[in-house]
């Protein structure tokens, strides 16, 4: 029978019956994962790795002991005294809401007009650490004033000062606009904060550098992440694979279990440990972070990866950004897994397993290295598309090109569409092929090999049926 | 119940492994799949078991194709394997767990065969004893033991056990005893008489005819890809008649079995083996004897064994 492509996406297809046996393969393949004393020293040692990293890199990086005063009041005001001579009734409650430096700071409603004043009087009234700020009004100019006053020896900057004023002025503007009837999103519009800025030429093209830091900084922190997974995916998924052709095992598991399920099974095993691994780190050096900041200044690490351009707020951190990452890893993990385990079968002894790891390794770093050479090239349309959409390089480029902005979300999810296609084809060759190569024994299989053998084992499912 | 096979071809290019292998089992018992190496005995059982592609054929079970979800299939694959690193007890509640029983159920089988293969001590460690028989007080319990802690005929042990773990209908077993000592080929064979009185369907690919004869009613031999024998043995061995004479006299009788033109197949002083076309030259060469007055101590006439069968089909001798 002639071997007719057209006839094989017609019945790209899978069956129940493809999967069954999955559950069993996934629960024995993680639980001797778990087992397998290699793993759990490797594990003990990466746990060991992160607890001790934070506070290791805090202290390299220079991070000094942490006072109470940090703790007690970011912006070191204990308490601000508010005279309201403006005939404007002012919010004072919001202000903690709209900047958190006076989270802990107390805002009082005072009423001082019929004191004396002098400094003796004032000093003793006021502590270093408080401050008293007087808003009046001038019916004739029609004008206001925002006076602020604090002891010279001050337990507070002057910035911290500035800004009390500026949010004062700001809820009295709001006042203001309020009580024209001004609705909340015109006084919203109204009182919006803007930015200027003057700089040199110089200060200009600084800034640019920093854009192509943060682009570089964001696909090489992405990458090297996607990188380290996949390489440890596939060394994990060749390994099992090869393991149970060199022992044998096949022609004794495929009377119970069908070919794809034995390979899905794995996969699912490995990407449970792999991820369960990752996110068990995660959460022992968030903790170790945690515990490390009630002894160390740890902003010093924040400023440190901010070199790189990297920082939360450039990132902008968000709930739908975190699963457009992780949706892009699941995809990347199982295009490199399924490749593997194909790889992996067209081996016969444990002897193949390097050069077939070296086969996934430098397939791997082709995406690899393409995400990151043209990371600093700028927000070429073109180049952002072709690297979003090609597989291989996609799962390296997608998410980070989106997320700096250089393709729309709809970009994006037209590269998972395909990177998913990749995935369906390769698993649907798995089920179509695997069976073969599992009784397949021999030299290492080329490509010329596979595809003899998927044309061969295609032509034959389609005509049986 | 009942299983057939019809028209099974495999090629691989332009090499025909496998040439129309047909044959049925209608009854529970044992069918022989014999042949000479790379004669296409192996290849047969994975295209039956699905595990490799055939070019034409079909298996049926009961009328159904045949596969695990028809057919509840034993099968102990002629590559022995085993996960070499993890523990015979998981390994075992594993492969069982891929059949569909449950775990304790698996755990009460695995102990029921670990007593009939006498491997109870790799399954179930325990703390070592004192002298007196008693538990030591400190001692820790043995560490469960792996596959390659194992010599080669206990983790046959151990994969038979895998094929019988199933309680299967159908079990198929491709050289089951092969590098078995005597006493566990006694303690195979054990198993195999009982599973045939249970009733079980039961397709043996040996090489050892002396086997196949203790335990086949059925036969079918490949050569070369083609199948070259097929039939109940009995009725094989009697299409053959009796060819078979074992003499022994008190005299030298070489010349008279030249002078009647009989082929002596060997000769140990006066004990001969001799091949006769049937009983009528067997009968005239007892009377020939009796003529010249040669004292006849053993005339046995018998059919050929399995032996001679398989050797006059496939030729290689050597190969068997």
């Amino acid at each position: 029978m002639r071997f007719s492509w057209r006839k094989w996406v017609m019945h790209m297809k899978f069956r129940k019956s493809d999967f069954a046996g999955t559950s069993n393969v996934f629960r024995f393949t993680l639980v001797q994962m778990l087992k397998g004393k290699a793993n759990i020293i490797t594990m003990l040692i990466f746990f060991l790795f992160a607890a001790a990293s934070i506070p290791v890199m805090t202290l390299m990086m220079g991070g000094e002991q942490s006072t109470s005063a940090d703790e007690a009041a970011a912006s070191g005001i204990v308490a601000v005294y508010v005279q309201n001579e403006t005939g404007y009734e002012l919010d004072l409650e919001s202000i903690p809401q709209k900047n958190e430096i006076f989270s802990n700071t107390n805002f009082v409603d005072t009423d001082l007009m019929d004191v004396e004043w002098s400094e003796d009087t004032y000093e003793s009234m006021v502590e270093p650490t408080e401050a008293y700020i007087h808003l009046q009004r001038d019916t004739e100019k029609m004008s206001f004033t925002v006076g602020a006053y604090a002891l010279e020896e001050k337990d507070f900057s002057d910035e911290a000062l500035d800004s009390c004023i500026s949010l004062l002025s700001g809820l009295l503007d709001e006042a203001r606009y309020a009580q024209q009837n001004a609705k909340p999103d015109q006084i919203a519009a109204l009182t919006s904060p803007y930015e200027t800025r003057v700089e040199s030429v110089s200060e200009y093209l600084n800034e640019k550098e920093d854009d192509f830091d943060t682009r570089f900084g964001v696909q090489l922190l992405y990458s090297v992440a996607l990188l380290i997974l996949c390489t440890f995916v596939s060394s994990f998924i060749i390994q099992k694979v090869i393991e149970e052709k060199a022992s044998k095992l096949a022609e004794l598991l495929m009377v119970s279990v069908s070919p794809l399920a034995m390979l899905v099974g794995k996969i699912l095993a490995v990407m449970t440990y792999i991820f369960g691994l990752v996110a068990s780190l995660a959460v022992v050096m968030c903790g170790s972070y945690v515990i490390t900041g009630r002894f160390v200044d740890t902003s010093v690490l924040r400023q440190q990866i901010a070199v790189f351009g990297i920082s939360l707020e450039t990132l902008q951190v968000s709930p739908v950004l975190v699963v457009i990452l992780i949706v892009s890893f699941l995809l990347g993990y199982l295009q490199v897994s399924l490749l593997s385990g194909l790889i992996g079968t067209g081996c016969s002894s444990t002897e193949d397993v390097e050069p077939a790891n070296m086969t996934m390794v430098l397939l791997v770093m082709a995406g690899y290295m393409i995400a990151v050479l043209t990371a600093g090239s700028g927000s070429n349309p073109v180049l952002a598309a072709v690297i979003s959409l090609c597989p291989v390089t996609s799962m390296f480029c997608a998410p980070v090109r989106y997320i700096i902005g250089d393709i729309g979300f709809g970009m994006l999810a037209f590269s998972w569409a395909i990177q998913l296609a990749v995935i369906l084809f390769l698993a649907f060759v798995c089920a179509r092929i695997y069976r073969a190569l599992m009784m397949y024994r021999g030299n290492r299989m080329k490509l010329s090999g596979w595809i003899t053998m998927f044309r061969q084992n295609r032509t034959k499912e389609v005509g049986n049926r | 119940m009942s299983l057939e096979v019809r028209n099974l071809s495999k090629k691989y290019g332009e090499k025909t492994v496998v040439e129309n292998l047909s044959f049925e089992m209608k009854n529970p018992g044992v069918f022989a799949l014999l042949g000479t190496n790379g004669a296409g005995k192996t290849t047969s059982i994975r295209m039956m078991l699905n595990m490799l592609s055939r070019d034409t054929g079909e298996v049926l079970w009961n009328g159904a194709p045949l596969d695990t979800a028809t057919c509840n299939v034993g099968y102990l694959a002629e590559e022995r394997g085993l996960y070499p690193k993890y523990t015979l007890m998981d390994q075992l509640i594993y492969f069982s767990g891929l059949r569909g029983i449950p775990k304790a159920e698996a755990k009460k089988r695995i102990r029921y065969w670990a007593e009939r293969l006498e491997v109870e001590e790799y399954l179930y460690p325990q703390a070592p004893k004192s002298e007196d028989g008693k538990k030591r007080g400190r001692a820790k319990a043995q560490a469960a033991k792996k596959a390659d802690q194992l010599s080669k005929g206990n983790q046959q042990k151990i994969q038979f056990m895998t094929a019988l773990l199933p309680d299967p209908d159908l079990l198929i077993l491709d050289e089951p005893l092969s590098g078995l000592d005597p006493v566990n080929t006694d303690l195979f064979k054990g198993i195999i008489r009982d599973e045939i009185a249970k009733g079980k369907y039961l397709i043996m690919s040996s090489h050892q005819m002396a086997t196949v004869e203790e335990f086949c009613t059925d036969i079918i031999i490949l050569n070369r890809s083609k199948t070259v024998l097929a039939g109940h043995l009995n009725d094989i061995k009697k299409s053959y008649g009796r060819i078979n004479l074992l003499l022994k006299t008190e005299t030298d009788v070489t010349d008279l079995i030249k002078q009647e033109g009989l082929t002596l197949v060997s000769a140990k002083e006066t004990e001969y083996q001799i091949k006769v076309s049937g009983d009528e030259q067997a009968n005239r060469f007892l009377k020939l004897l009796i003529e010249n007055g040669v004292t006849v101590v053993t005339f046995s006439l018998r059919e050929p064994s399995l032996h001679e069968i398989f050797v006059e089909k496939v030729g290689d001798a050597h190969e068997v």
